[in-house]
């Protein structure tokens, strides 16, 4: 294990259970490993930050946890990824799987319908029919996602008619209507203006408080501003673990670590 | 800076050459169907009266009008729809959206596009040994229209899939990540983004139908009758059958029938490929994405 206890009680998360334990895992498509020998702890209500450049396997990882790689079949993965103590892939009831961990994506997908009718999705699928009941989830998760102002009087256009950070905003509302204990953001802000990002950053400092996040970026400095931990993920390996501040300012076990958060390559 | 040099000359003189060649093709391929529209308008235009569409024919079909042949040629096809839409649509969802990409798949594909290569003919004995004996529907509407339908469905089944794979993947992606069946997928975001696809392809399609003269002419099409078909299980006259008929089976047929029913028949295809492409547009204009 890489995550070692002192490192824990410094980020003040030690008696937190475990997330989504991750052990020895490998991904590949067909002969190609993208990633390997992948091993941490998520805990619960903390953000974890992936970090790394293009190619790292940061994606791949993510798309393994949520099962993805149902629907590749190019793809294997390998090691155990446990979901409050299950390995994922033993979990019978994928859809339950899937709708416990709400994933956000690079690029906003804002599902061709209402702006309603994207957040009500979730609920719907569940089984929750009553008009009034999915009327206070949308406003509830709209609201959380600091989406709710702008759309309140919108509601009924196409969620593709928003402008991209809006739609991006209604992704993570919809990701939000799931009631995920789990929420996966994969460089959410890349399509997203410097404000938006911003208040989206605020939105997950204060999710914090009641799920887990496991927050893939591109921009370092957003890890340190959110995760109380991060992984550095560097050409299909794991090289480094901990508290975050501790790979900017404290002792790292790879040089390369440093090298990448202050920007020397990447 | 801006002075164009020979090879800009050159470039643009091949342009226009291109521009002209193709334009010319176009042009040709316009040419026969106009052609055929006003010769059809000019010969069969003068027959075509209240009378010629709404009653039967008399004097060995010479003379009166068509009406049990118009009205068996659309019970025809819409019996055959009534066959076909939902068989192919059920198999093209299937195909698109649940099959595993393995050899049973692609054995079951290229099934569908050798089926759509079947000549009519054999369709039609197909439909006599399957239908009219094998079933013992008789030569009825019944069995015209299945042999119809089966002679569709690879159609209906690619326009369908056509369709269906036109919805993007990343919105299908989306909403399994929730926790999505495929089937909830399907019903939620694929369908209700596919189905104007869906809907104005098989119109297109099976508007086709309606001129098929072979699979139906052994299996319940008739040659004359003197009573309009009182069930399914009835023979009909049909147009396509009723144009072959009175070119060329009727001495002494006056010249405007036949062109007068080849107008008519046309003027249903053409009807239904014009509400197909209207709808298309109407619809394409409330597109999401």
């Amino acid at each position: 294990m890489v995550t070692g206890q002192p490192e824990l009680a410094q980020a003040g998360v030690a008696e937190a259970p475990v997330k989504l334990g991750v052990e020895n895992v490998a991904i590949s498509y067909d002969e190609t490993t993208v990633l390997e020998g992948v091993s941490f702890d998520v805990r619960e209500h903390e953000i974890f930050g992936i970090i790394g450049p293009a190619n790292a396997g940061k994606t791949s990882f993510l798309k393994a946890v949520n099962r993805m790689d149902m629907f590749n079949s190019s793809m294997t993965v390998d090691g155990a990824i446990r979901f409050n103590g299950v390995d994922v892939r033993r979990v019978r009831n994928v859809y339950g799987l899937r709708q416990r961990i709400g994933v956000v994506f690079p690029l906003p997908v804002g599902l061709p319908m209402t702006v309603y009718e994207n957040v009500a999705l979730s609920p719907r699928l569940r089984g929750i029919r009553r008009k009034a009941d999915l009327d206070v989830i949308v406003e509830r998760c709209l609201r959380r996602a600091a989406l709710w102002d702008e759309v309140k009087d919108r509601l009924d256009s196409l969620g593709s008619l928003l402008s991209g950070g809006q739609q991006q905003r209604l992704t993570i509302a919809r990701a939000l209507s799931q009631e995920p204990e789990l929420l996966m953001l994969d460089e959410f802000s890349i399509a997203v203006d410097p404000v938006t990002t911003m208040r989206i950053e605020d939105v997950l400092k204060e999710l914090k408080q009641e799920i887990t996040i496991v927050l893939v970026t591109n921009l370092v400095q957003q890890a340190r501003r959110l995760a109380d931990r991060t992984a550095f993920f560097l050409g299909g390996q794991c090289v480094e673990v901990g508290v975050t501040e501790d790979l900017f300012t404290g002792e790292v076990k790879d040089s390369r670590t440093r090298d990448y958060v202050e920007g020397r390559f990447g | 800076m801006f002075t164009a040099t020979s090879l800009n000359h050159r470039n643009e003189r091949i342009q226009y050459l291109f521009r002209a060649l193709l334009g010319t093709m176009t042009g040709i391929l316009i040419l026969p169907v106009a052609v055929i529209l006003a010769m059809l308008i000019y010969k069969g235009g003068p027959a075509i009266s209240f009378e010629f569409l709404f009653t039967g024919p008399t004097q060995g079909m010479t003379a009166g009008g068509i009406f049990p042949a118009l009205l068996g040629t659309i019970l025809l096809v819409l019996v055959a729809l009534v066959a076909s839409v939902p068989l192919g649509i059920a198999a093209a969802i299937y195909l698109s959206e649940y099959a595993p990409d393995n050899w049973f798949t692609r054995a079951i594909n290229l099934a569908i596009i050798n089926l759509a290569g079947v000549p009519s003919i054999v369709h039609a004995l197909f439909g006599v040994g399957a239908f009219v004996i094998f079933f013992e529907f008789g030569t009825s509407i019944l069995a015209a229209s299945l042999t119809l339908a089966i002679m569709t469905l690879p159609v209906v089944i690619v326009a369908t899939r056509e369709s269906l794979q036109a919805v993007p993947l990343a919105f299908r992606e989306a909403c399994w990540n929730m926790g999505a069946t495929r089937w909830q997928t399907i019903r939620r975001v694929v369908l209700p983004n596919a189905v104007t696809g869906i809907l104005t392809g098989v119109i297109l399609e099976v508007s086709r139908t309606a001129g098929e003269t072979a699979p139906i002419m052994f299996t319940g099409a008739a040659f004359f009758l003197p009573l309009l078909p009182q069930s399914v299980l009835d023979q009909t006259m049909a147009l396509s059958l009723h144009l072959f008929v009175v070119s060329t089976q009727v001495p002494n047929m006056p010249d405007h029938v036949p062109f007068g029913v080849a107008l008519v028949l046309i003027s249903i295809v053409l009807l239904m490929n014009s509400l197909s492409i209207a709808l298309r547009m109407y619809l394409r204009g409330k597109k999401k994405w």
